[in-house]
Parts: C-alpha cells; structure tokens; sequence
C-alpha cells in the first residue's frame, strides 16, 4: 500500500488542478486584505451589515465569507482563518480537487494498469484518502502561508494572540476537512462519476444540502424524534459550526469527523473489492 | 510445478441477461505465447480482464500460477495487462506516466523507465505529453506500461492495433524476445491473424463467448495444410463414395464442398470415383487453407466447443 500512496502523490503533484487551485488560493488570500482597504468595497460591507440587521435568523443557501479584523489592516491568525473555514470555502477549494483528483484514474482508464495487480484492492481508495489527506494538509499551510503574505503586501500585521487554543481549533477544522475530502474520495470511488460528485461536493459546500438536512430534521421531528438538527451531525454543519467559541463541541466534533472517515474507508473498499473495476 | 501458468474451469462472466462468456476452459502453458482468436463480442476482452483482475467471474473459477479463490491475491502482483486502449494521463510524459506505475511496483531505479521506453521504440519522445501522441505511441506506452515489473504472465488485448507494419514487426520481435529471455507467458489477443500466427505458439478460438477450439502452433499448421477441396452437387453420395475408397480424413464443410486431409496424391482417382458415382464436381483442387478460413470456419454458426 505505500507503493501505491507513492504513486498517489506522484501523480498529485503533476496535476494541474493542483496548482490551479492553489493560485486561485493565494490570489484570494492576498488580494483579499488589498480589497478591504478600498473605499468602493467598504461601502459594499457596510450595506451588507445595515441589511442584515433587521433579520432575525439567517438561512445561508450560498457562500458568504466575511473576514473580521482588530482594525488599521491588522488581524489575529485566528480571524484569518475562521472566516474562509466557517463559510466552507476551502471545503469547496478541497472537495473540487478532491474530485479531480479521486475520479481521475477511473476517467483515463489508468485503474486498467495496475488495478488488477493489486492483491488487496481496498489498498485503493485507503492510499488515495492518506494522499488527499496529505494534500489537505498542504492545503491548510499554503493557505496560512498565502492568507500571512496577503496582510504583509496590504500593509497589515497578523497578530498571533491565543495560539494554543486557535492551534487546537486548527486542528479540529483539519481534521472535520481530511474527513470530508475522504468521504467525497468514497462517493466518488462509489458512484465513479465526476460529474455527480462535483455536484455533490459544491451543494455541500454551497449549503444547499441544508435544505434536505432541515427536510430530515422536520420529518423526524414529525414522527416523534424531537430535538434532532441533522445538520448539527454532518461535516458540514460541524464546520460551519466549529468556532473558538464552541471549544466544549470539540469532543463530538472528533468523533463525527473519525465516523465519517471510517465509514468512507470501509464503503468504498467494499465497493472496490465486489464490483468489477472496468 | 504445473506445465499451465493459467488454467479456466467453466469460467462465465453475465452481464444483465447476456452471457459474454459462457463458461470457458483454457490452459496456458508457462512459457507460451498463448493467441486469442476471435470475431468482435466473441468474449475475448471481458475474458482477459478476468485473468487480468479487473473484472470478476460471475461463476466458474480459474487457477493462476498453482493459486485459485482467495490465494489469487498472492499472485495478483505477477500478472500485467494492456486492455483496450492505454489508460494515459494526457497531461504526463511517457516517462511520467510509466514512472507512475514503477513506484506502484515499488521499483525506484529512476532509469528503469527510461530503457522500458528505449525498449518500445519511445526513447526519443522527450518532454511530449501522452495527449499529443498518435495512436500508435499510445499503444507502444501501455505495452511498456504492461512490462512494467517483468511480469510472470502478461495480458495484451489487440495490442497491435493502431500500429504501422514497421511497428507492428518491432513489437512482435520484443514479445518474442521478451518471452524468450525472461520466460514471460504472455496471452494475447487479436484480429490480425497472420501477425499472431508469427509469434503464437498456441492457439484459443473463441466465438459466442465459448472457447470452441485450443490448440498449438503446429496443430494449427496440420489443419491449415494442404489437402483436396471438392465442390460436388450431392456430398452425401460423395463420403459414401470415400468411404469405399477408405478415406475417413475429411470433412463436409457445408452443402457443396468437402475438404480430403489425405491421400493428396490420389486426386485424379479420387475425382474418377465421384463422376462414376454420377457426382457433377465442379471443381477438385489440392490446396491448403488459409488462417482466415480457417477461423471463419472455426467460428461459423454451427460450430460450439
């Protein structure tokens, strides 16, 4: 099996998508402090704000990324990140590519050359979960990496306050972000089809799936399962969720992130040994 | 050690309600070049993507390299195959994408790519990404590609296709070389059968997805040998007639012809003895019969294994 994680990352790192994505990573990340400076987009935030203060509760069906600052172009290491994580936008960065990347041997029919010489054939989608985690990994440096240059070019300072506690929130993004780029590796590896898996991929990270998860909740709620927020148990919601502020959901939050990972791996390694690979 | 490197019981593969292969006995001797002959959904490729791993028997069983049912995957490592076309990454080199695999095998001589491809012809195709190649370099990588790991038994499906008739003689010289130096048992298939009848020395013809005859290389030359072709009007009357003459070597082909397998010198005899009969021949030849006969008559409607 670590041949095959080798020959993984081999083929990860010669991937143009992989550096296609990581562009548009850093482009964000840097012109993202540039922008915020600007007159124009102030006016934009402010407007956004006024409209959001009569609502009394927010459905997001979309994307909406606002970064908080200290003021003067300066931000915690912290609110550099909590933004882009909590709106899933590196979920929709990493599941994209994971997609890629995970359908990509079936798409070229490469499964052909060195499927059959396999002796266990869950060796496959367990090698490919390490690598996108690994990439998920990278991921998240590259961006604290882009998301640091950003403010320097800008100008600003990253203030490094409370990093125990927001290496640990770290953490536990990452590793709800490995699970998910894991259990979008099995439905791809299961349905075999990019197409339904980016589908798939950008309505979770869209929020679009809330809408069948609030459906769920009702109808469960309708035959006598009170109390139960479906979202609350998803990658998604634990995201979206997940937040200094919500330190004493950390237990849960592992436990659901090592759920979904091991019910990933033990999926689709059962679908790759019954079912014939071309 | 067993003569067979690969061996077939009543091996059936069902898709939906059709049966693509119903129920298959081959044997592969070690160290053959063992051909697979037979029209377009005769069974050959879902056959080789068994063998090959990436497709499972619907019933039926197989024996691969002494192992059978769960020991297979001891062996799985030791068996290559090319089917259909070369799965490539368009956006790899050839040497990438055969490094690709070499990691897979754990093989990290970084040159051990570079003398597969100087080995196919590919050597000098540098930095080209396998998007731009014609259809015949794509071939010559997955062949290289299949080599990869010096397989024990290597799998081709019409591997030939696509290639010039200099490539097709360059890569059927490093088959033959290949099988010869490192001992490879290769099974191979194709439509061009006076090409496979170059490096094959033994022979399955599939039709319907049955196998409907095996044979070796020199069996197949005593069946394709000379012998007379008769066209009569009544071939009943006429293997009445070479039963008396004590001829049994010889077939009725369909309702006018017949093929005699001995006597040959005895043509003109043969010929007297069918018009005293009152046959009306029209024609009466000795001569042999050619690979493409051969198979299409192998394969004909009413022929099973």
């Amino acid at each position: 099996m670590f041949n095959l994680i080798r020959m993984y990352i081999y083929r990860l790192v010669r991937m143009k998508s992989f550096y296609f994505i990581l562009i548009i990573l850093a482009f964000m990340n840097v012109t993202m402090p540039i922008l915020a400076k600007d007159p124009t987009m102030q006016e934009i935030d402010e407007q956004i704000e006024q409209n959001r203060e009569g609502e009394t509760h927010n459905d997001t069906v979309g994307m909406s990324v606002i970064v908080h600052s200290e003021g003067d172009g300066n931000y915690t290491f912290y609110q550099l990140f909590v933004a882009p994580l909590t709106a899933l936008m590196y979920t929709l960065f990493i599941g994209i590519f994971t997609v890629i990347f995970a359908t990509a041997d079936f798409s070229t029919g490469d499964i052909k050359n060195f499927g059959g010489s396999l002796n266990h054939r869950y060796y496959m989608p367990v090698a490919k979960a390490v690598t996108i985690g690994l990439y998920t990994v990278f991921f998240f440096l590259f961006a604290a990496v882009t998301s640091i240059g950003g403010i320097w070019i800008s100008g600003g300072k990253v203030l490094f306050r409370d990093m125990g506690n927001t290496c640990a929130f770290l953490g536990v993004q990452l590793l709800l972000h490995v699970a998910f780029a894991v259990t979008i590796m099995a439905c791809c590896q299961i349905i075999r089809s990019n197409l339904l898996s980016m589908i798939l991929t950008c309505c979770i990270s869209m929020n679009v799936m809330n809408v069948l998860y609030n459906l769920i909740s009702r109808f469960l709620d309708f035959i006598g399962i009170k109390d139960v927020k479906v979202y609350r148990y998803v990658l998604s919601g634990r995201i979206a969720d997940y937040t200094l502020e919500k330190t004493n959901i950390t237990g849960s939050t592992i436990v659901i992130a090592v759920i979904f990972i091991t019910v990933s791996l033990v999926a689709s390694g059962w679908w790759t040994t019954k079912h014939d690979l071309v | 050690m067993s003569e067979y490197i690969l061996q077939t019981h009543d091996l059936r593969k069902v898709y939906g309600h059709q049966a693509a292969v119903d129920g298959i006995d081959l044997k592969v001797e070690r160290g053959a070049i063992y051909g697979l002959i037979g029209k377009n959904g005769a069974g050959k490729t879902t056959t080789l993507k068994m063998i090959g791993g990436l497709a499972a028997p619907t019933s039926g069983s197989f024996t691969l390299l002494g192992k059978s049912g769960s020991e297979l995957a001891e062996v799985r490592g030791r068996v290559s195959c090319l089917i259909e076309d070369p799965g490539l990454y368009g956006n790899m080199t050839a040497y990438q994408n055969l490094r690709a695999k070499c990691l897979c095998y754990g093989i990290k001589d970084k040159e051990y790519a570079n003398e597969l491809l100087v080995r196919v012809g590919l050597g000098n195709v540098g930095r080209k990404k396998t998007k731009n190649f014609s259809l015949g370099m794509r071939q010559r990588l997955g062949i290289a590609m299949a080599m990869v790991g010096e397989p024990d038994l290597l799998v081709l499906d019409e591997p030939i296709n696509g290639l010039d008739p200099e490539g097709i003689v360059e890569i059927r010289d490093m088959l033959t070389q290949f099988s010869k130096e490192k001992g490879v048992t290769i099974l191979i298939s194709s439509h061009i059968l006076e090409e496979l009848s170059k490096v094959a020395t033994h022979y399955g013809i599939m039709s319907k997805g049955r196998l409907v005859e095996q044979m070796s290389a020199e069996e197949l030359a005593d069946r394709c040998s000379l012998r007379i072709e008769a066209t009569v009007d009544r071939p009943e009357l006429a293997s009445t007639v070479l039963e008396r003459l004590g001829i049994t070597n010889y077939k009725v082909v369909n309702k006018t012809d017949l093929c005699i397998m001995e006597r040959l010198e005895d043509v003109a005899v043969i010929n007297r003895e069918f018009v005293e009969a009152g046959l009306s021949v029209s024609r009466i030849v000795v001569n042999n019969e050619s690979l493409e006969s051969f198979f299409l008559n192998a394969t004909d409607d009413g022929k099973e294994g």
